[in-house]
């Protein structure tokens, strides 16, 4: 079957698509399961059980090829068993629920010195004054960074994830990419020197020891590359997954309370209440699904969802379309913050489900507790209007939302 | 019927504990612990549940 048999013809590459994407969702979802993108050379996955599939069987459909249009090999998202099984046990120690839980009273703390410096102002930008902090400055303690290092990490992660899907040399988007890769794996080489000599109790000071024991696998023994370089990649990897991620997910949450101005009401009403509190960021991580898309490489001809699919075909994956899926949901695209079940894709499912899916849920209770606690009218100021965004094809990337709220008076105290 | 968990994949998170506490614990060491490999076929509901929901994928049933 060609796109034009199949009545439509969609490039899911195309990161405008994703400006307004929820017809095209329906349509695919309703006429075309497994869509084939002949211009990307894409079979494309939009339906919940196929996406859950595809997922569940790695064997199949691997990432060991990477997991981009243009292929980039990073670290345990692009490695499969078992040198993946064997590398994910390894990072995953500091990523329990246990640990996230040791760090949660501190990042309430950060949350709170943030709203402080908003707290006179009434109206902000809602991504650069308040939701691209948390995120960061939770990796960057996790890492263990000095505190007057984190502003570089801003731009090195956002024009790393920018420079997804382009290649050509010649391309400034890529220019800025490469240039941040280089200087973020210069500062790690710096703070791998101070972490040897000065060993914390943090992930870059305990995986530096398990790596200078030889216990990480190198994804290419003979690679002296950087690319090869396993704690780099991963420490590249943490960056550019964990920070726009949840950024977009505060933004698009806090868009979506303000569409849904009843939800927020509710919110409120319910803060104290930690079980309603967790159902309702589960609705958040549904509705706003932050990554719009990862793909797969078939290790074999296989025949799935009516299409023949052979050895080395791609197969795009639409995290935001499963997540809006009527077989599983009911009127999918309201936000209701009591849906229940609720076990949306958001963080993908089976071995390579989101390493940092405790820590997300973690930051984003605390920022939605502590921000509606302090101001319950927080909402963006023209709800509904299409985001500013990047255009991106892996990740929401919401640029800016002029937000407001009422302010506390100057001499007030907190 | 037995309750297989693949140890290479599960993360102690207590998705299962949530479903069936009565067959999954995750201890203070943050290490899952399944209390009843052979559980009742009253179980069976929650387990095929706990299969479903573990986000790692890491649960089976046999028999
Ligand atoms: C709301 C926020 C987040 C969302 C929606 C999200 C989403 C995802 C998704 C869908 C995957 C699956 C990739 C695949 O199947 O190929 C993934 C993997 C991953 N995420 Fe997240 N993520 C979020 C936050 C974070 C945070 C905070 C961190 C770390 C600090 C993180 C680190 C990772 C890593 C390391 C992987 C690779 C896991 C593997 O391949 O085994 N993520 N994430
Ligand atoms: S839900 Fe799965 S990954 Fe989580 S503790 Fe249970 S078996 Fe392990």
């Amino acid at each position: 079957m060609t796109a034009t048999q199949q009545g439509r013809r969609i490039d899911v590459l195309d990161g405008r698509l994703y400006d307004d994407p929820w017809e095209t969702y329906t349509w695919l979802r309703e006429r075309a399961p497994v869509y084939r993108d002949e211009q990307n050379g894409l079979w494309v996955v939009s339906k919940y059980a196929d996406l859950s599939h595809v997922e569940r069987h790695p064997e199949i459909w691997s990432s060991g090829a990477g997991v981009r249009p243009v292929p980039v090999s990073m670290s345990i998202i692009t490695l499969d068993a078992p040198e993946h099984t064997y590398t994910r046990r390894l990072v995953n120690k500091g990523f329990t629920p246990r640990m996230v839980a040791k760090m949660e009273s501190h990042v309430r703390e950060v949350t709170r010195g943030i709203l402080d410096t908003i707290a006179s102002r009434g109206e902000i930008d809602f991504v650069e004054d308040f939701a691209i902090h948390v995120p960061l400055i939770v990796i960057a303690e996790l890492m263990g960074l000095p505190p007057e290092d984190r502003h570089l990490f801003y731009r090195w992660s956002d024009d790393m994830m920018a420079g997804d899907n382009h290649f050509d040399a010649d391309d400034p988007v890529m220019q800025r990419a490469q240039q941040a890769f280089l200087e973020y794996v210069a500062y790690l080489q710096g703070l791998f020197e101070e972490k040897r000599r000065n060993p914390a109790d943090d992930l870059v000071s305990i995986l530096l020891g398990v790596s200078d024991e030889g216990g990480l696998v190198q994804q290419r023994p003979d690679d002296t590359s950087l690319e090869a370089d396993e704690l780099l990649m991963f420490l590249v990897l943490l960056i550019v997954a964990g920070n726009e991620t949840t950024r977009n997910a505060i933004t698009g949450g806090l868009e979506a309370f303000s569409r849904f101005p009843e939800q927020r009401e509710r919110f409120v009403a319910h803060l104290g209440d930690t079980a309603y509190r967790d159902r309702a960021i589960e609705e958040v991580l549904r509705f706003t699904s932050p990554v719009i898309s990862f793909l797969r490489t078939c290790t074999q001809d296989v025949e799935y969802g009516g299409v023949e699919m052979k050895e080395g075909d791609k197969v795009f994956l639409l995290y935001q379309s499963a997540n809006r899926d009527t077989d599983i949901y009911t009127d999918p695209d309201s936000f209701d913050i009591e849906r229940e079940p609720n076990d949306h894709l958001a963080f993908g499912i089976g071995p390579h489900y989101c390493l940092g899916a405790n820590l997300a849920r973690m930051e984003l209770r605390v920022v939605f507790e502590e921000m509606f606690a302090r101001f319950p009218d927080m909402r963006s100021k023209e709800p509904g209007i299409p985001f500013q965004r990047g255009p991106s094809s892996l990740v929401m990337s919401i640029q800016h939302l002029p937000a407001v709220f009422t302010p506390e008076s100057k001499g007030s105290t907190p | 019927m037995r309750v297989v968990v693949d140890w290479n994949l599960c993360e102690s998170n207590a998705v299962c504990q949530g479903i069936a506490p009565e067959v999954f614990l995750v201890g203070e060491d943050d290490e899952l612990e399944i209390l009843d490999e052979n559980p009742p076929e009253e179980l069976r509901a929650k387990l095929d549940e706990a299969v479903r929901r573990c986000p790692k994928a890491a649960i089976s049933l046999e028999g």
